[in-house]
């Protein structure tokens, strides 16, 4: 038995070690990777549905809100269009009654509203209802254009200050014409003029619609004044042109149609809306002038002389802006365009993201009227409501957030399980592999001590013990009885091919030898050896 | 024509008396007349072989070396107490088993010349084919005498150093005496050794013939000397082998 027959010896445990491997490593990749691949793709499925119904209901809260905010600038665009007709009726039926103070007071009491707004100061504001008179002034021209009858806040002006208003430049704002455009209309007819206002920079505008500081945006509401008026022509009994009846509507009144809208829908009323916040509602005219905005120096308004003052242009500075009124048509693309749809007679929303990032959107609706200076458009005007959509998308961030943890709550739990699967896997692999691999490598223990020529006993019956029995244990007797037999025979070639050892010492026995052949005995004896032999022979054949 | 044959070895318990009871056997199953005689005076012990016991023995030859008796007196024909139909004749003198008698010898000793003149008158009174010796063990005046009439010495030895030095010696003997015929013959080998290869060392250690290689059988120490075991297992590779050793010694 030689030792080159041996096997590697790197020791037991190098069976062990890539049995052990091999088992383990495919345990662990048929039982792992089939949930990781199930973990990640439901964790990636999961995430992207996540994303996508975050997506969704942001787009269709979005949608929705937008379509609600439509809908009320329809609406209220659509209230203030009766409106405007109410106070046509109302000019018309002016026509009607007794061209008295009287009758003109008593229609001017009669004819009230209410304004919404917020006063006091910006420490304490105080909001506040109030009913007002619908017209500032209700007056009555004769037809050479001078005035008769003038009720100015509820009282009758005393013929002193009564005018001829046929020459604009002494209408109140210096270039009014209403008289002759009245004149001009048609039986029946009547006359709408634009809003009609000092702009708010000028000293006559003062204190007004200028804000002192300390003082809420409303307080300066409260101050304003603007107008429009609505005239219609009156006649004689011969139905000759006799005048025109002329109602000077108070402006607040129709700002009221936008004021309050606050596009925000838990809290979508306000007193008073702030600017600053950049959610609001405004109106403008046919000719693209804001007149409603609850910063008054947006608003239309004329330079002392009668003329409207330009619009913002980009590019002026910040004190600049208050001295100038707002147009969209001076504005930028959105606001032109907006300018053109609701000409056009449509309503939208769009919605488009600042270079701040915040989307903004922006919701029109059309005035329709065909009255007066917007007889030939058909249109008063438009209102916009502005937000950003950051308020629409509140309902939508939640539920947004709600997802997102929920999906974030299932990842963990995934990954705890993943983990624990892990864990599982490794250890079943860890104890199933052992159950095989450890009567394997005891058995390769007792062969390699057979190797040696050694019977090991203890390992060849602690596998031939074991309770669960398998091929290796099938195994192990076999070698048990190949171990007896290798070893019967290896000890009986031992001993046959172990020489026949004689030992014999030469020298000794020679000297033994002569210590015989030496006696006189032996001489003789071998002297008379043959002669004996012979004797007996010789005697037997006689 | 009679011939003497020797059996002899250094050394005691080779199973030398076996080997002559047997060889003695097979030579009468060849229809020989053979005359065994048990030479060691001090420890007897080839009638037990034969199955004979005190009570069986007439004269001893003891009695003949005291001059009580004619040599031919002190054999005993043995050849039917062997139940085997033998052909031939088996012819035992045996030596005394009483203890006194023994001791006697050791103590007075006995004239060789006497022992030697009694081999003659036995051939010649039983007419016998064969005489076997069977020798004391060890090398005395009695065994060189033995030795040096034999016609054939049979050497039994055993594979054990105990044995080889004493064997050699012997053998040198048996040459300077100018034996005939010379064989060893190796008994009681263990069952771990290949018998060819022992008698092939044997041989060449002793540059003589080995007519055969006993190995140790389980049969052999069963019937220990209860009798002749080549009666009793006629077809053992044991009795082929004695078969060998007869068939040489007789020549």
């Amino acid at each position: 038995m030689t030792r080159e027959s041996k096997i590697t010896p790197v020791g037991a445990g190098h069976i062990r070690l890539s049995l052990l491997w091999k088992i383990s490593i495919t345990t662990l990749v048929a039982g792992l990777i089939p949930l990781l691949i199930l973990s990640v793709t439901a964790l990636n499925g999961y995430s992207s549905a996540s994303q996508q119904a975050t997506d969704v209901a942001a787009t269709a809260l979005d949608t929705k809100s937008a379509q609600s905010l439509q809908l009320r600038a329809i609406e209220s665009a659509e209230a203030l269009s009766r409106f405007l007709e109410e106070l046509v009726r109302d000019t018309k039926t002016l026509t009607l009654l007794a061209r008295t103070s009287e009758s003109y007071i008593a229609f001017y009491q009669a004819s009230q509203s209410e304004i919404w707004y917020r006063t006091g100061s910006v420490n304490a504001p105080q909001d506040r209802r109030q009913a007002i008179p619908l017209y500032r002034e209700i007056a009555y021209i004769g037809a050479d254009g001078r005035e008769r009858i003038r009720i100015v806040d509820g009282r009758a002006l005393p013929d002193s200050e009564l005018r001829d208003v046929s020459s604009p430049s002494k209408t109140t704002y210096r270039t009014e014409n209403y008289f002759n455009d009245t004149r001009a209309l048609k039986q029946g007819d009547v006359y709408v003029s634009r809003m009609t206002a000092w702009h708010t920079s000028l000293p006559n505008a003062q204190p007004g619609g200028i804000a002192i500081s300390g003082e809420t945006d409303g307080a300066a509401y409260a101050r304003y004044e603007a107008t429009i008026r609505f005239a219609s022509a009156v006649y004689n009994a011969k139905g000759e042109f006799d005048g025109i009846i002329v109602l000077s509507l108070d402006h607040r009144h129709i700002m009221e149609f936008s004021q309050h809208i606050l596009p925000d829908a838990e809290q979508p009323a306000t007193p008073y809306p702030d600017y600053r916040t950049g959610n609001y509602a405004y109106i403008f005219d046919d000719e693209g002038y804001t007149i409603s905005h609850p910063l008054l120096s947006r608003i239309r308004g004329m330079s002392a002389d009668g003329q409207l003052i330009s619009p913002i242009v980009s590019g002026m500075s910040d004190e600049e802006r208050k001295k100038h009124p707002f147009n969209l048509n001076a504005s930028d693309a959105l606001n032109q365009e907006t300018y053109k749809d609701v000409m056009a007679k449509k309503s939208d929303i769009k919605i488009i993201t600042n270079i701040g990032g915040t989307p903004r959107a922006t919701i029109y609706a059309p005035i329709p009227f065909s009255y007066g200076v917007y007889r030939d458009k058909g249109i008063f005007g438009g209102i916009v409501i502005g937000t950003s959509t950051k308020d629409f998308h509140k309902a939508a961030d939640k539920v947004g957030s709600i997802i997102e943890a929920q999906s974030q709550s299932v990842q963990n739990s995934m990954y705890i399980v993943a983990i624990t699967a892990v864990i599982i896997l490794v250890l079943t692999a860890a104890l199933v592999t052992g159950t095989i691999t450890r009567p394997l490598v005891r058995l390769s223990r007792v062969v390699q001590k057979m190797e040696d020529g050694e019977l090991d006993s203890e390992n060849l019956n602690i596998i031939l013990n074991q309770r669960i029995e398998d091929e290796v244990t099938k195994l192990a007797q076999v070698f048990k009885k190949m171990a007896v037999q290798v070893q019967l025979r290896e000890t009986k070639l031992k001993r046959q091919i172990e020489e026949l050892n004689i030992q014999i010492d030469e020298q000794k026995k020679a000297k033994q030898v002569a210590e015989i052949t030496e006696t006189d005995y032996f001489q003789n004896l071998r002297s008379n050896a043959q002669g004996m032999r012979d004797r007996f022979k010789g005697r037997d054949s006689t | 024509m009679s011939k003497i044959i020797s059996i002899h070895s250094f050394r005691g318990g080779t199973g030398k008396s076996n080997t002559c009871a047997n060889v003695t056997t097979l030579l009468a199953a060849q229809g020989m007349r053979v005359g065994v005689v048990d030479t060691d005076i001090q420890s007897p012990g080839i009638h037990v072989l034969f199955g004979m016991e005190e009570e069986d023995m007439k004269h001893s030859l003891n009695d003949y070396l005291w001059g009580k008796c004619k040599i031919e007196e002190c054999a005993h024909d043995v050849t039917a107490s062997l139940k085997a139909n033998l052909s031939g004749k088996v012819f035992l003198i045996p030596s005394s088993i009483k203890a006194g008698e023994i001791a006697r010898v050791l103590r007075e000793g006995y004239d060789v010349g006497l022992l030697n003149d009694g081999f003659r008158g036995l051939t010649d009174a039983l007419n016998l084919d064969v005489l076997m010796i069977d020798t004391h063990p060890g090398l005395n005046e009695e065994t060189l005498l033995s030795i040096a009439i034999s016609d054939a010495l049979g050497i039994i030895m055993r594979p054990d150093q105990q044995d080889y030095q004493g064997t050699g010696v012997t053998v040198e003997i048996a040459r300077k005496l100018d034996v005939p015929r010379l064989f060893i013959v190796v008994n009681k080998i263990p069952p771990m050794y290949n018998t060819d290869e022992v008698k092939a060392r044997v041989e060449k250690t002793y540059n003589c013939q080995v007519a055969a290689a006993l190995p140790h059988s389980d049969e052999m120490m069963t019937l220990a000397s209860a009798g002749i075991f080549v009666l009793k297992y006629p077809d053992h590779q044991v009795t082929q082998a004695y078969k060998v050793v007869a068939e040489k010694l007789a020549g």
